[in-house]
């Protein structure tokens, strides 16, 4: 069954490089966008399976949005990613309901795969 | 304002006043050589009463006058002159010679007038002056009042109607005993109107007084207070009888005359013997800053100056500062102080901001100003070095500040640009690896590139420029002049001499956050940045053609008065609404 994906990020080449990266590994990517206000109203009207979901975006932080995600009627799986190693969240990291946290530079289809099994 | 070099000269003795005291002495020998040679009807007790009350008087105006209160004592004197011209012909002289009936005709146009010289001493004690209007028209009704009743006494005098052989004033007519009655009862209400607004000035002067006035005030104000009522009371009693209040039966006359005639001097006395007094704190005071406890001195001025509101304030840098260094407002005088400088009036030493009343001291408050110039010059170097060190403090925590700041910014900006782009371009490796011959994706990775190395150009141009350290300021500001544009043109007044390193930077970071000022807020439509080497500094002059009307306390351009006190430059802003601004930046260049 082939997964649908939101992808949450605020920079728009990045996005651009993922979609091609996530499609070429069989996702499909059914909607962007750019901020946390952006990711939940896509998410609740997509209903995604999978929401890759930067940490640091202009609006609010990752963490935030994956509480809000998972409150929605159909929550989606979010896996977090960011430019740092913790995505500078700390502690929260742990608490938030989400699959998995991937470092941007690591994010490669087997390890996303990997994180959802 | 006023400064002590005005207060430093002792005055002379007010003239006007030294004039009624000869008058008053020449009438008191003329009033004893009377009292000598005509025979009268007063009992001697009276005449020792009465010479003691016009005595009283004239004591407490020589006192007054001795101490430079001129304006004071011509009042009182003026009151002790009329006091001393009109009592004997009030002791029932005897016969018809000339000599009684001329101080009896002048003893009825008199005392009236005594009435409006002592309202005149109350509304306008302690100073003499009538200041404000209320107080200027109750004197003048007071004169007016006393004017028509010294002409109605002066045809109509009270002492023609209780003796027979008593002399008789000159102009004396003879007037219905109706007639009599009405006219004084029209002129007893005058009076007692008139105690009436006198009592409502007082207590509302009393009211507006600061606490060392009130002080001053309470004893002299209470003794005309109870005059003037007992003056109105004595009126109401007197009018029906077709007389003044100054001639009701014996025994409250000498209630009134007590009062108005001993208790009124006496607390004028008191209270100007208190002032004399108020020296002795001064000697305290000398003697407590010799003893090196000069640690607070505002509060020792204002324990020698019984003045607990007072404040010193001294001039630093633009503004004022306390004795710790912090700023204050120019200290400015309102209707309870007064500010009084120290020092050359131009360029005061301190500005002391005190109570009102002091001013009529002007002695006391050169003695304290004298015994405390050391104290107070020191005090001013103090209040400088601490305000500069605040100033040092603040700025460098805003340094510090904006340091932090300006790394976090330079962090986002690394974050945001240049490392998303990478991490754009390590993804399009990524599925190059799978798709070798993809055009678009070493399109889209080439443009990631290009634009990365942008962005990582302009950063490092923003955290230093290379050309500002290899060629100099004039390169580098021309550098970014292309950078930002054609609506900024860089002008160079012949070679400008190279300068260390920090100078430099200082000179060029300032002229770029003034020129991003400018372009940013004042929506000019150009922008001239001239650079001039002089003498031994090098002037960078950022004018713009915009709105004008910039705050030297904005947020930007407090930083760069930071950054240029940090290398000893200053910035001056020249800005009118609606005639651009020009920014002069200056560094020294050794």
């Amino acid at each position: 069954m082939v997964r649908t994906v939101l992808l949450v990020d605020d920079h728009g080449g990045f996005r651009a490089m993922a979609r091609l990266l996530l499609e070429s590994g069989g996702y499909d990517v059914v909607g962007e966008a750019g901020s946390a206000a952006a990711a939940v109203a896509s998410a609740r009207e997509l209903q995604p399976d999978v929401v890759l979901l930067d940490v640091l975006l202009p609006d609010g932080n990752g963490a935030d949005v994956a509480e809000r995600l998972a409150a929605l009627p159909r929550p989606p799986e979010v896996v977090l990613i960011s430019s740092y190693p913790d995505g500078g969240l700390g502690a929260r990291l742990h608490d938030a309901p989400v699959r998995g946290f991937l470092q941007k530079d690591e994010l490669t289809v087997a390890r996303l795969a990997e994180m959802l099994a | 304002m006023t400064s002590f070099a005005d207060r430093l000269a002792r005055p002379p003795l007010d003239r006007a006043s030294l004039i009624l005291l000869g008058a008053t002495a020449v009438v008191l020998v003329v009033d004893a050589w009377v009292l000598a040679t005509v025979p009268y009807l007063a009992p001697p007790g009276s005449v020792l009463r009465e010479a003691l009350f016009a005595v009283a008087w004239i004591a407490v105006g020589v006192v007054a006058m001795w101490l430079r209160r001129g304006l004071l004592a011509r009042r009182i004197l003026a009151l002790s002159l009329v006091l001393a011209a009109d009592f004997v012909g009030s002791f029932g002289l005897l016969g018809s010679d000339p000599m009684p009936r001329l101080l009896v005709t002048l003893t009825a146009t008199l005392i009236p007038l005594q009435t409006a010289l002592a309202v005149h001493l109350g509304a306008s004690y302690p100073t003499g002056r009538l200041l404000d209007p209320f107080g200027r028209r109750v004197v003048v009704a007071a004169y007016a009042v006393a004017g028509v009743e010294a002409v109605w006494w002066t045809f109509a005098h009270v002492s023609a109607r209780t003796c027979d052989a008593c002399a008789r004033s000159y102009l004396h007519v003879v007037v219905p005993e109706s007639v009599h009655r009405a006219v004084s009862l029209v002129i007893g209400a005058a009076w007692v109107g008139l105690c009436a607004c006198l009592l409502i000035l007082l207590w509302g002067r009393y009211r507006r007084a600061g606490r060392r006035e009130r002080r001053l005030l309470r004893l002299p104000y209470a003794s005309i207070a109870v005059a003037a009522a007992l003056y109105a009371v004595l009126s109401v009693v007197a009018a029906p009888r077709g007389t003044s209040a100054w001639g009701v039966s014996m025994t409250t006359l000498i209630a009134l005359q007590v009062v108005a005639l001993v208790a009124v001097p006496l607390s004028f006395l008191v209270a100007l013997l208190r002032e004399r007094l108020a020296y002795r704190r001064i000697g305290e005071l000398v003697v407590k800053l010799a003893g090196g406890a000069g640690a607070d001195l505002e509060r020792s001025l204002a324990i020698a100056l019984g003045d607990p509101t007072l404040t010193v304030a001294f001039p630093v840098g633009d503004g004022f500062a306390d004795s710790r260094g912090r700023p204050v407002p120019r200290p400015e005088p309102d209707d309870r102080t007064t500010v009084t400088a120290v020092g050359e009036p131009e360029m005061p030493m301190a500005l002391i901001r005190h109570d009102r009343s002091l001013d009529e001291e002007p002695a006391l408050l050169t003695a304290a100003g004298s015994a405390t110039r050391l104290m107070l010059e020191n005090a001013r170097l103090q209040a400088e070095v601490r305000a500069q060190l605040r100033e040092v403090r603040e700025s460098r925590a805003r340094i510090v500040n904006a340091t932090n700041e300006a790394r976090a910014r330079l962090e986002r900006d690394l974050h945001d640009g240049a490392q998303q782009r990478l991490l754009a371009i390590g993804i399009a490796l990524q599925l190059l690896r799978q798709r070798p011959g993809d055009a678009s994706l070493f399109d889209a990775a080439e443009g990631e590139l290009t634009s990365a190395l942008t962005e990582m150009r302009e950063l490092a141009a923003g955290i230093h420029p290379a050309v500002l350290t290899d060629l100099g300021l004039v390169a580098a500001l021309d550098a970014l002049a292309a950078r930002l544009g054609a609506r900024v043109v860089l002008e160079a007044h012949g070679p400008v001499r190279r300068c260390s390193p920090e100078i430099e930077a200082a000179a060029y970071f300032s002229a770029s956050e003034a020129i991003t000022n400018a372009l940013k807020h004042a929506a000019p439509t150009l922008v001239r940045v001239s650079v001039i080497d002089r003498d031994d500094r090098i002037v960078i002059e950022v004018s713009d053609d915009g709105a004008g009307g910039a705050d030297g306390d904005g947020s930007g351009l407090v930083g760069v008065r930071d950054r240029l006190a940090s290398v000893d430059g200053t910035l001056t802003i020249d800005s009118r609404r609606d005639h651009g601004t020009v920014v002069t930046l200056e560094v020294p260049c050794a």
